[in-house]
């Protein structure tokens, strides 16, 4: 995997434009060339009435390490379903290496570069551990180097190497996430949507899951996570959007919003001093 | 009379396996029942008596048959049910019985609504091993079923394109997201499943020297029996529900009652939905998140 190997700029610094410009249409339009990901005014509607994404503008930069934080229904799982082509916007632009994807079917997408491992897993529950990675890399021609990948992501998590002859759903919850990770990974993207790894795994592993999404970034992955464990999300990505009820209402990088008294206060659980009860109620 | 009757109920079972497998693809697709699945290889086992009739060779009538009946899956799934995908689960279905009348009614105009004699395709020779009487015709029909079933499942363990139908048929949403094109894999499904149906049909037309416009609805029963009964969703289930329901038929027609027959298999189908609806081979219906 010599991508993988090839080193990356962080750009920590780069604040996020829904906070400082909220209607910068323009201003990103200059920089489209810049960006790997770029929504821009995105809607999103389930029912044709009431909007889940209300304008929603986020970029991602090559090599960095993103995620979407927000309670129940802010909006981040629909983000990434919109991303990766299972849903359409009613409105706005996504652009991704400066061409536009939205309207694209979601077989497409992926050959562009964008892999997604979604909420719940997905797995093919009767193909065995082998074939469930094998799908995953469908749209690939090179069987050599698709060996060469597996090899190297059963190096990764050993354990589906015990369990390659197996049926997906005889796998613990745990197994299951590094299986969906490692099937999304097969295609080889350039840009890894994650959406909600540790949902439903027990607290001891949700940290290996994390742990795991870190190395993958630092590999040379592009990664934007959905993730409601806020306090973890934030200790291992360079930058998060923050969204409620459909837009984004803040932007920084991880570290700083740690620290956030506001963030603090609503995401991060560990409240010291609550003044009102009309805040959103902390994401667990 | 017994292994007699086994070898028939074999012989029929390994008919309705094959018109059991398309039906029960599409099933596990979309879970949708495709009612018109019998009528659609009834019309191509009628396409085919035309060809023979008009003096075709007999290769060429039975493939021509099977190619035509595969493209008239293919038209039926678009025109009739690929617009509905996005409705409610019934609306499909409720279109699959249009398409069932349409083509009934399409034969009957073409045809006339009479049963007509099929031409006899295989041999009707009788051999004599070890004291059992074994119709080389029952050999016959069994062997090519035996053949197409087993070509199916090596097409879908071993291509890529097979592949692609179990992950569609799994999961459609996550196949899409491996970029796997699922509208064009959901067609080759239809027309695979058609196809299939008609080499059943022209094996049934075959075996019972008949064809008639009735046989469609009769074989729609029969399919979705043998896959209640063998565990839907699963290739092998549809394969061992139809032959269950051939032996079964062949020994109440034999023991008790030819009229009891199709009493049979909806008094199995009965049971089967009442108490172990998975089927035989069938999955848990629980999943684990």
């Amino acid at each position: 995997m010599a991508r993988l190997l090839l080193g990356h700029r962080f750009a920590h610094s780069d604040k996020c434009s829904a906070q400082s410009q909220p209607k910068a249409a323009g201003w990103h339009s200059r920089t489209h060339g810049e960006k790997m990901l770029l929504l821009e005014n995105i809607v999103v509607s389930y029912d044709g009435h009431v909007n889940a994404l209300k304008g929603v503008t986020i970029s991602v930069e090559q090599g960095e390490f993103v995620s979407l934080l927000g309670g129940n229904g802010s909006g981040k799982s629909t983000t990434l379903r919109t991303i990766c082509g299972w849903l359409r916007p009613v409105s706005g632009t996504i652009h991704f290496e400066g061409h536009r994807i939205d309207g694209l079917a979601a077989e497409q997408i992926l050959r562009r570069g964008i892999a997604m491992v979604p909420e719940s897993r997905r797995l093919f529950p009767y193909m065995t551990v082998r074939e469930n990675l094998l799908i995953g890399a469908y749209a690939r021609r090179d069987s050599k180097t698709i060996r060469e990948d597996m090899e190297h992501l059963l190096l990764l998590f050993p354990v589906l190497r015990e369990r390659l002859n197996q049926p997906a759903l005889t796998m613990s919850g745990g197994e299951q996430q590094m299986l969906a990770t490692s099937r999304a990974l097969m295609s080889r993207p350039k840009l890894l949507l994650m959406d909600e790894p540790s949902m439903g795994l027990a607290p001891i592993l949700v940290k290996g899951v994390l742990e795991t999404a870190k190395q993958i970034n630092k590999e040379g992955t592009t990664i934007l996570m959905v993730e409601q464990n806020a306090n973890a999300a934030l200790r291992i990505t360079q930058r998060a959007y923050v969204l409620e009820n459909g837009t984004v209402t803040i932007c920084d990088n991880s570290a700083a919003l740690l620290k956030d008294e506001k963030m603090r206060a609503v995401y991060l659980g560990n409240v010291k001093k609550r003044s009102s009860r009309d805040a959103e109620p902390a994401a667990h | 009379m017994l292994s007699q009757q086994l070898i028939n109920g074999l012989t029929v079972g390994s008919i309705y396996a094959l018109i059991a497998i398309g039906y029960g693809l599409a099933y596990s697709i979309l879970e949708m029942i495709n009612f018109a699945h019998g009528d659609t290889y009834m019309f191509g086992t009628f396409v085919c008596l035309t060809f023979l009739e008009n003096g075709m060779n007999p290769f060429l009538s039975v493939f021509l048959a099977i190619l035509i009946g595969g493209l008239l899956g293919v038209v039926i799934e678009r025109l009739a049910y690929r617009p509905l995908r996005a409705a409610s689960r019934i609306a499909p279905m409720i279109s699959a019985v249009g398409v069932a009348l349409v083509l009934r009614n399409g034969a009957q105009l073409i045809w006339g609504p009479a049963a007509y004699s099929f031409p006899p395709l295989l041999p009707r020779v009788v051999l004599f091993v070890f004291g059992l009487r074994l119709p080389v015709l029952q050999l016959y029909i069994f062997a090519i079923a035996a053949v197409l079933v087993l070509a199916i499942s090596v097409l879908l363990k071993r291509l890529r394109l097979g592949w692609a139908v179990r992950a569609v048929s799994q999961d459609l949403e996550a196949a899409r997201l491996m970029g796997i094109p699922v509208d064009r894999v959901i067609t080759l499904i239809y027309a695979l499943g058609a196809g299939l149906g008609v080499a059943g049909g022209i094996l049934y037309s075959t075996y019972y020297s008949t064809v008639f416009i009735g046989m469609g609805f009769s074989g729609t029963m029969k399919a979705f029996t043998a896959c209640i009964l063998g565990g839907i969703g699963n290739l092998y289930g549809a394969c061992l529900g139809g032959i269950v329901l051939g032996v079964a038929e062949s020994l109440t027609a034999g023991y008790v009652s030819s009229a009891y027959r199709d009493a049979i298999t909806f008094g199995l189908l009965i049971i089967m939905l009442v108490f172990r609806p998975s089927g035989i081979l069938g999955r848990k219906t629980s999943q684990k998140v």
